[in-house]
């Protein structure tokens, strides 16, 4: 068992991590129980992990730190393991589902080793992580208001996809340019609608408009938000004259 | 069991107490290491305990269950005061070396090898030894093999390294098959039926020979459920299965067949007397009625009452009514009461609830495809009404994208109901291959050899993406934009490139860009021994808007095309020299076809004119197109279509006219390939190309129309349409001509072909139409005659 675990361990060190994977899928199969086993499981998840295949790497990295809790090892393990999913998670165009794993494994990692020294790295790799799930949400609302110069209920759409950014990235980097960004959708789509119902989509940039400058009075969109919340005002205002005309 | 240290106490009767462990001593392990154990146990040195309580028995099935134990003991050695001293003593399990199989031939052995729950290394228990007999026995039973044994033998044991090598004797028996099906109780209907409508489980017979009609339990259950499922469509609603059995008898000479029998117990066959509805209002009581599809009188049909209920085909259940118009929150309670003589009143109540908006709309398992692609081909939109119809709308526009595998595209709902919102989520799946490749060859005629072509679609291209090198996983893609390289070459001087490329959607919005370019090279030695030289460049760009009005079937197209021709030989009215056009091309298509390959319903429209001004140093015409095609569902799956076509090439003035434009009919792109030079038309049954058009001749040579007609008629039978493949085999009759001017034009003086092809859809090759038409008429002049046959294939064009 030692000599296949030193010979596994020998591709390992020269940097053949495919065969070394291999290597110590056999030390695991036949040295399940002992320590030589414990020692290989951690390092089957790091050929797989310099193999590049991160999601094998993910699921034995699991393994390790779910068999070997008690282990030294085991925190680093689970920083790993989040990592792998974290170098899995893809442009923020595409699914995201590993993205949400990473966060997830991270905030557990966090959780339970408070005392850490990679701690600080989690919480960097979460914040980068947040930020592109932001900006996921942020372009979808971008994608709408684009739709919405055709088929104007895209613009309320728009204006829902923006809250939803700020409501769940509120920390990121996109929830001042969502929020602004949400006042003109209410203001277009409110001018895209019939007078009866304008009145009230108005009202609603200008709440929009209420909580921005609460949340962010020296956002760099001020000037935006300041321009469609004169535009939401001057247009109610109109809406609600010319019903009491008609 | 008969341990001495053995003594059972009333644990009520021992007080639990904390004590500290002392020592622990591990006995009985060979292989295993003593701290491997003492791990696994939980329990160390120095570590408070209580005893009895869970500590023990938690470490007790720890070690049990790692499987290397087969018998695991925990003692207390001595206790001192507070302190205790304990051992574990366990005993290794036998481990499997290897394992063989004898009895059965080698490709089963090869099944069951892989079946066999057992791994070497990993310890041999009684459980895993059940198992294994179980899966080898279940292996034969799914076959057909009722009385199969299963003999484990033990040999060739290593005391030392405790390794065992097990010897599976498998005899499978005989093989019995279904010959008998019989029922009682069955007063409406014969056996003869019902068997028939058990669809899963048959009888062997004579025609039956090539199929086993085995017994499985799965099939048998299902076949119970088709068995009820068809008497509760025929109104009996209490229909019951009493009694069933399965039963091996011997049917001759010692030959054993499997019974089956079902005692049935019918009851009465209900009709519905009274249908009411409560609560309904938005849709009238008569409305909801209709939509129900069930009269007075009417046998009550379960399974036809549930559909129209909840989810039908057609999508005019009632659920669909209220789903369809935000009435998420549909509330339905039915009741079906009995009623004198066999009948039955069915009352509905409803509580329609408010309107359900949509909040979010997302997705998941792009994992190639951009959200924005996706994302704008979603008909639900967040903040509007609820409605099921554009789910559905939604499902089927998502999976004629191509991207994804149409039967994994799932829509879910995520409903808040307190606030009437719901969030929509489709599960999206990646297919492997959005591109194909077309490679054909065939053999162009006697005067070209062999054909060689091949082009690669990429249908899911991304072109932003071409500089980002991450994204080369092969090419960059996700952004939908669609590009396309080809290349053809023949054996004697004929070879083409071309390349294309869409962005259907432009900034966003519908609006689609296309360019492209193609080069086209011909050469060869006549039959007069002359050399002929002929060659084309083209480059175009075009720019499509998708109209809503008059309704959202339509797109206009606007292409620009530049054109160079060179010719080194006269043929027709074609001079040699150089000629350059640069033309522009208005074009409004309507397009409603159902599915792209093999329509069911739908229709195209094409209406189109090209203007190439006479300006200075380039050739000029104009042309105008016309065609029209209707696609009509007939009975069964059975399609018919029809359509016409015609065209018109005229001139500004004398000067600089472009002859390459002229109308040359039949064959297919394939056997046109050659005949760049011309305006070729597709007409099947006549060979086209270089092996003789249908055109107006002048001194024995054709010159090609100013004016053509077309017209199809085709039945279809969609016979295979699966993700793999479709098969669409045909019947059609084409008829078409080529006139010189006016003059001359006179539509219904065609040449007609009948005959019979298929079109095959594959994934990865594209669309291949192979067709073999009969000729009505000839055309003069030609080898060309009527009464004559003609094979056409193509590869890659679309419908």
């Amino acid at each position: 068992l030692e000599v296949a675990f030193d010979k596994a361990m020998a591709f390992y060190d020269r940097g053949r991590f495919g065969d070394a994977a291999q290597a110590f899928e056999t030390v695991i199969t036949v040295g399940r129980g002992t320590d030589i086993g414990q020692e290989a499981q951690f390092f089957l998840a790091e050929s797989y992990f310099k193999n590049r295949q991160y999601r094998l790497a993910a699921s034995e990295y699991q393994r390790y730190h779910i068999f070997f809790n008690r282990s030294d090892r085991s925190p680093d393990a689970q920083f790993m393991e989040a990592y792998s999913y974290y170098l899995l998670s893809p442009r923020y165009e595409l699914d995201q589902t590993d993205t949400f794993q990473s966060i997830e494994l991270f905030q557990l990692f966090v959780s339970r080793n408070r005392a850490s020294p990679r701690v600080e790295e989690a919480v960097q790799y979460i914040d980068e992580m947040r930020e592109k799930l932001a900006q996921k949400n942020f372009s979808a609302a971008n994608q709408y208001m684009r739709l919405g110069r055709r088929t104007a209920v895209n613009f309320r759409a728009a204006a829902i996809y923006y809250g939803l950014t700020i409501d769940r990235y509120p920390e990121t980097s996109f929830a001042e340019k969502s929020q602004a960004n949400q006042i003109r959708a209410w203001v277009y789509f409110a001018e895209n609608s019939t007078l009866n119902r304008q009145e009230e989509r108005f009202n609603k940039a200008i709440e929009s408009y209420e909580t921005y400058v609460q949340l962010f009075p020296r956002g760099a969109n001020r000037s935006l938000a300041e321009e469609y919340f004169d535009r939401a005002v001057q247009g109610r205002d109109q809406a609600v004259s010319q019903l009491a005309n008609l | 069991a008969q341990d001495p240290t053995l003594r059972i106490t009333n644990p009520l009767d021992t007080p639990p107490r904390s004590l500290t462990i002392t020592q622990i001593d591990v006995t009985g392990a060979e292989t295993r290491s003593e701290s491997m154990i003492l791990a696994t146990a939980g329990l160390s040195v120095g570590e408070q305990i209580t005893i009895p309580g869970p500590a023990i028995g938690d470490a007790i099935q720890r070690l049990f269950r790692t499987g290397l134990f087969s018998d695991v003991q925990i003692y207390q050695i001595s206790r001192t005061g507070s302190q205790v001293h304990l051992e574990i003593e366990v005993r290794e399990q036998p481990r499997l070396d290897r394992f063989e199989i004898t009895g059965p031939r080698r490709s089963q052995r090869r099944d069951l090898r892989d079946l066999i729950p057992m791994i070497p290394g990993f310890a041999v228990t009684e459980s895993t030894k059940a198992q294994s007999v179980n899966a080898i026995m279940r292996y034969y039973r799914e076959r057909g093999f009722r009385n199969t044994e299963v003999v484990i033998v033990e040999r060739d044991r290593d005391e030392v390294r405790n390794r065992v090598t097990l010897e599976f004797q498998v005899d499978p028996g005989r093989r019995i098959q279904i010959h008998e099906i019989t029922f009682e109780g069955n007063e409406s209907f014969s056996d003869r039926k019902l068997r028939g409508e058990l669809r899963e489980i048959k009888r062997t017979n004579l025609w039956r020979t090539l199929t086993r009609q085995t017994f499985d339990q799965a099939s048998f259950e299902e076949a119970q459920e088709n068995l009820i499922n068809f008497y509760q469509q025929n109104g009996f609603r209490d229909i019951r299965i009493v009694e069933d059995s399965v039963f091996v008898f011997e049917r001759s000479r010692g030959r054993e067949g499997i019974g089956v029998f079902m005692r049935l117990e019918e009851g009465p066959q209900y009709r519905v007397r009274n249908i009411a509805f409560d609560g309904n209002t938005i849709y009238t009581e008569e409305e909801l009625i209709a939509s129900l599809g069930f009269e007075r009188g009417d046998v009550f049909d379960q399974e036809r009452f549930e559909s129209n209920m909840y989810g039908n085909r057609r999508n005019n259940d009632i659920t669909a009514l209220y789903h369809d118009i935000g009435h998420l929150f549909l509330d339905l309670d039915i009741d079906i009461r009995d009623a004198p003589g066999d009948s039955l009143d069915i009352f509905i109540g409803m509580v329609e609830n408010d309107i359900a908006t949509i909040n979010r709309v997302e997705f998941f398992g792009n994992t190639k495809t951009h959200d924005h692609v996706v994302r704008r081909n979603l008909r639900n939109i967040p903040g509007g009404n609820y409605s099921r119809s554009a789910i559905q709308r939604t499902v089927r526009e998502l999976a004629q994208l191509g991207y994804f595998v149409p039967e994994n595209i799932m829509p879910d709902l995520d409903v808040d109901f307190e606030n009437r919102k719901v969030d929509v989520i489709y599960a999206l799946d990646e297919t492997a291959g959005s591109d194909n490749f077309e490679l054909s060859g065939g053999f162009g005629g006697r005067q070209f050899g062999v054909i060689l072509s091949a082009r690669v679609n990429f249908n899911n291209f991304s072109a932003r993406n071409i500089l980002n090198g991450e994204s080369w996983r092969p090419l960059p893609s996700g952004d939908g934009q669609r590009l396309s390289l080809g290349v053809q070459l023949t054996g004697r001087g004929y070879r083409s490139y071309n390349f294309s490329f869409q962005e259907p959607w432009l900034f966003g919005l519908p609006n689609s860009l296309g360019f492209g370019a193609n080069y086209s090279y011909f050469r060869f030695s006549n039959l007069s021994g002359q050399n002929e030289r002929y060659e084309q460049f083209s480059t175009f760009m075009t720019l499509g808007r998708r109209l809503t009005f008059p309704d959202d079937f339509f797109t206009q197209v606007t292409t620009l095309r530049f054109q160079l021709f060179d010719s080194a030989f006269p043929r027709g009215l074609i001079e040699p020299g150089r000629s350059k056009s640069l033309s522009l091309r208005l074009g409004l298509n309507r397009n409603s076809l159902d599915n792209p390959i093999s329509p069911n319903s739908g229709s195209t429209f094409d209406i189109g004119v090209e203007l190439a001004a006479p300006l200075a140093g380039l050739d000029q015409y104009y042309l105008a197109d016309i065609s029209f095609t209707q696609h009509v569902p007939l009975f069964g799956r059975l399609v018919a279509s029809t359509g016409f076509e015609y065209g018109y090439l005229g001139w500004f003035n004398d000067n600089n006219r472009s002859q390459y434009q002229r109308f040359y009919l039949g064959g297919t792109l394939l056997q046109q390939q050659q005949t760049f030079y011309q305006n070729n038309i597709e007409l099947r049954g006549f060979p086209g190309g270089r092996n003789g058009s249908i055109s107006p001749y002048l001194n024995g040579e054709p010159i090609g129309g100013s004016i053509y007609s077309k017209y199809i008629a085709e039945i279809r039978y969609p016979a295979v349409s699966s993700e793999q493949v479709t098969l669409v085999p045909y019947l059609f009759f084409e008829a078409g001509n080529a006139y010189a001017d006016f003059d001359e034009f006179d539509p219904f003086r065609v040449k007609r072909a009948v005959g019979i092809g298929t079109r095959v859809f594959l994934p990865i090759l594209g669309l291949i139409d192979l067709s073999y038409g009969y000729r009505l008429d000839g055309i003069p002049g030609t080898n060309v005659n009527a009464g004559q046959w003609e094979f056409l294939f193509n590869i890659g064009s679309p419908f």
